[in-house]
């Protein structure tokens, strides 16, 4: 099929020293055209790993990449694949137009230079040495390297790294505008807002596997836990435990805490035993708790 | 292809003032200082050449070797910074990347043989149009290797390492081309070469034989061995 992005039984390993270190452990994706994916995991996950094997820069060990019903290097030749890699500094001694310039002059159809700096945000340091920037602004650069070719892909391994939350937040609005073009977007984060706000599926990786595939609320509904908060007092734990739809009960001086499997029932069994409760307040419990709970890591790796 | 790729390579090789300090102020500087002393010297060591021209043309040699040389230096960093895999998400083929490396090191070259010329002129050295054009040719294809070389060693060693191989690359160079010249140059002056370097040569297999436990010194000497 001409489709989006296939992997098929994608495994990598890596050696040092004496030891295989496996980094993806047998992977299946399928990503259509103009979807919007993250790949969401904690460090070490194997995440980078299978975006380099997307982007042609790991051969795997085993299983089949595809990009487009293509040989990744193929898609790549010919400018349809623009990528934000997650390490790697700008070359030294050249203007961030320069920079830009240059590297559209090996691109068979790549956006005006200027266009380029005006969409992603940095006219206003396009006359400045690329070493002279700060954290943030060489990320807007490295940024605007992968929107040059006019990409039909856009692959980004860990964009926001190093940016404040207001250039995380200017970062993602770029790439939404950028990708509301009808275009195929791939990232890795390890943020779980930023899966949950920019992302129309989660792909959960921990461990070299795929632990969960599906948009952002499907996940979160498969733990399914939603938390209600009220003020009730003088109310032992023992009979809230017995609310249907509750699994975990916190009592916090005069409040408590209640984790349900299904808050609707437990918030409708709740206010008819006990009608001295107020202040009701139910969230999500988020990507955080989905987290943790499908991959049964004890803390996220900073 | 691609003259802008490539203009942006030389544009970032002049900008780094360092690099030209050293590329190009070096070997001028080295030039003043031992050919400025000599500048009145005609027939340095029986060779025949002036002073000035002989050194002209050593350090002309010496400065656009560096310049090819310093290609390493700028390919181990580019692949430390990572440069290298964003550039492997181009279409940018292999040998138009390195195209464009041998291209700038040739630009370099020749801008330090030119500084070498004018820095020759300025001490007196004169020659024909046709003598300029040819040295500068054979210098030229004499980069070849050179400029091999600093490829495989960009690919080789990393960003830090590269001064330490450069040092001792270019005083391995610099020993070998002396014993060569003494060999082919200076040695045609009557056996000189046996002279100086024949008995260097027989202690150093002297040293070889006693280190194996034989002696051809020693009458008698035990001899080890099946």
């Amino acid at each position: 099929m001409a489709g989006g992005i296939e992997l098929r039984g994608l495994v990598k390993s890596y050696r040092t020293g004496d030891t295989v270190v496996p980094a993806v452990r047998g992977i299946d994706v399928s990503i259509e055209p103009r979807e919007t994916v993250a790949l969401l995991g904690p460090n070490g996950a194997g995440k980078s790993t299978t975006i380099d094997a997307i982007l042609g820069l790991t051969p795997p060990d085993e299983g089949t990449v595809s990009v487009f019903g293509q040989e990744p290097s193929t898609v790549i030749d010919g400018g349809r694949v623009g990528a934000m890699l997650q390490t790697g500094s700008l070359l030294r001694d050249l203007t961030v137009r320069e920079l830009v310039q240059m590297m559209a002059a090996l691109f068979p159809r790549p956006l005006d230079a200027d266009e380029v700096l005006e969409l992603t945000g940095i006219s206003s340091i396009a006359g400045q040495l690329t070493q002279k920037l700060s954290g943030g602004q060489t990320q807007r650069v490295r940024f605007a390297l992968a929107v040059i070719p006019d990409p039909e892909l856009l692959v980004l391994d860990e964009p926001t790294v190093g940016m404040d939350v207001e250039a995380r937040h200017a970062f993602w609005t770029t790439m939404r505008d950028f990708a509301a073009r009808g275009r195929t977007v791939l990232f890795a984060t390890h943020y779980l807002e930023e899966a949950d706000a920019y992302a129309d599926r989660i792909v959960l990786m921990a461990r070299g596997s795929i632990v969960a595939d599906g948009p952002p609320t499907e996940i979160k509904a498969m733990v399914g836990s939603r938390t209600i908060r009220a003020t009730l007092p003088n109310v032992p734990a023992g009979q809230l435990e017995l609310l249907p739809g509750v699994t975990a009960v916190e009592l916090r001086g005069e409040s408590v805490v209640l984790v349900c499997s299904d808050s609707d029932r437990a918030v409708r069994a709740l206010l008819e035993r006990f009608p001295a409760a107020r202040d009701l307040e139910i969230t999500g419990a988020g990507l955080e708790q989905a987290f943790f709970q499908l991959t049964g890591e004890e803390q996220l790796a900073a | 292809m691609n003259r802008i790729y490539i203009r942006c390579e030389l544009l970032r090789t002049v900008r780094n003032r360092r690099y030209v300090v050293f590329a190009l102020g070096f070997p001028i500087v080295l030039y003043f200082l031992i050919a400025g002393p000599n500048k009145n010297e005609d027939n340095l060591a029986g060779s025949g050449l002036s002073a000035p021209l002989y050194y002209m043309v050593g350090l002309a040699s010496f400065g656009a070797m560096n310049a090819m040389l310093a290609i390493a230096g700028r390919i181990a960093t580019e692949r430390t910074a990572g440069w290298n895999r964003q550039l492997r998400l181009t279409p940018l083929t292999g040998r138009d990347y390195f195209r464009a490396k041998i291209l700038t090191g040739y630009m370099t070259a020749l801008a330090a043989l030119l500084l070498l010329f004018v820095a020759g002129s300025s001490l007196g050295v004169r020659l024909d149009a046709g003598d300029w054009l040819k040295m500068t040719g054979l210098i030229m294809v004499g980069l070849i290797p050179f400029g091999a070389l600093a490829i495989w060693l960009g690919h080789l060693i990393t960003a830090d390492a590269i001064g330490p191989a450069m040092g001792g690359l270019v005083a391995v160079l610099a020993v070998l081309i002396a014993l060569i010249r003494h060999v082919f140059v200076l040695g045609r002056a009557a056996g000189r070469f046996q002279d100086e370097v024949g008995p260097l040569t027989r202690e150093i297999g002297e040293l070889a034989d006693a280190a194996s436990g034989r002696s051809r010194r020693m009458p008698g000497g035990a001899r080890s061995g099946p």
